[in-house]
């Protein structure tokens, strides 16, 4: 009986060590995290029309989009600090509305867009109240 | 006073020109930054002679063979047994290779545009090699800022062509850093990064 046990721990002590040798030891790299491009567009004071060098832009963004299956497209707007903030919210939510719309008519699953806008939140260069500021009047394009 | 530059791979500019002998110099690549390690070849691209190594430790990598990688492509040399098989997917491979280095990071001028695309056409060199004038390829980067972040190191560019936003490598010189510290979003820059490069690598299996 006691020499059977013995032959079982030795079996399994052997198997543990089956289970360590240096293959199993050097597990597979993790794969890479799904990558993620973002653009910017950028906008004329107080409009929401796409420029001729922001349409070149989405349309770089939409092959992207097209060529990356089950991508996600956020697309959120932002102004400047000039003019209300109310007003501000509400234009950069058609810039991004405008730029979503573009997409679209490059081919870009409906599905897979989500729109935002944020306003004069999340300025890209920090500005005092009423400053005109092209930098921040923009729209970020993020596929994941 | 390049040959200091150089030797730590970055140049922080303020605008200055370097002297006209100063630009005529190579950037090279210090041997503080070479690596070697062992992988497997993912993807092989000979059109660029470029490389996906798989560490095994770190993930995977896309590097370009230098010139010097004679046994990249079939029928190169190879010392031990006349010409080389080429290097095929799945191999297992020691490699010494050089990572991301900065030569330049600053705030755009005039002077500093022509500084990088004078380094971009020139390439670098690796330090301590014979017959290694062109193999370091650079590239640069450059365009508005749109974020910089000190604990990678890194900063996220506009690119004013295209608007596409790209991180550069990470930043890894002294003088690099240091400029990185004078960035802010909405601030034009310009930098120059020396491509991840293979200098050899020896088939394992």
């Amino acid at each position: 009986m006691i020499r059977s046990l013995l032959a079982i721990v030795a079996i399994a002590f052997a198997v543990a060590a089956c289970d360590q040798s240096p293959q199993a030891a050097s597990p597979a790299p993790p794969p890479a995290p799904p990558p993620t491009k973002y653009w910017m567009v950028f906008f004329d004071l107080n409009s929401a029309a796409i420029t001729p060098k922001g349409a070149d832009t989405i349309a770089e963004a939409a092959n992207i989009a097209k060529g990356m299956p089950n991508s996600r497209v956020t697309v959120t707007g932002y102004t400047d600090t000039d003019g209300p903030p109310a007003y501000n919210m509400a234009l950069s939510l058609k810039r991004a509305n405008a730029v979503k719309d573009a997409l679209l008519a490059k081919g870009v699953s409906p599905a897979s867009i989500t729109v935002s806008g944020r306003g004069e939140e999340g300025l890209l260069v920090a500005t005092p109240d009423n400053v005109k500021m092209e930098s921040n009047r923009r729209v970020q394009i993020v596929i994941q | 006073m390049l040959a200091g530059l150089s030797a730590v791979a970055g140049t922080a500019m303020v605008g200055a020109p370097l002297p006209l002998a100063a630009q005529q110099d190579k950037p090279v690549v210090g041997l503080r930054y070479q690596n070697f390690k062992r992988g497997t070849i993912h993807s092989l691209d000979p059109a660029t002679r470029g490389l996906v190594i798989v560490w095994e430790d770190l993930g995977r990598v896309k590097l370009k063979a230098a010139d010097l990688v004679i046994n990249y492509a079939p029928g190169g040399t190879k010392e031990t047994t006349g010409l080389a098989a080429g290097l095929k997917v799945g191999q297992i491979v020691d490699v010494q290779w050089y990572d991301y280095i900065d030569f330049l990071v600053a705030r755009t001028t005039p002077e500093i545009s022509a500084k990088a695309r004078a380094m971009v056409a020139s390439g670098a060199r690796a330090e301590g090699l014979p017959d290694s004038e062109q193999q370091i390829r650079l590239m640069e980067q450059s365009g508005m800022v749109v974020k910089t972040d000190p604990t990678t190191s890194t900063i996220d560019i506009v690119n004013p062509a295209s608007g596409e936003v790209l991180q550069t490598p990470q930043i890894r010189t002294e003088a690099g850093q240091a400029a990185l510290r004078t960035l802010k979003p909405g601030d034009p820059v310009t930098t120059v990064f020396s491509i991840q490069t293979a200098i050899k690598i020896t088939v394992v299996r």
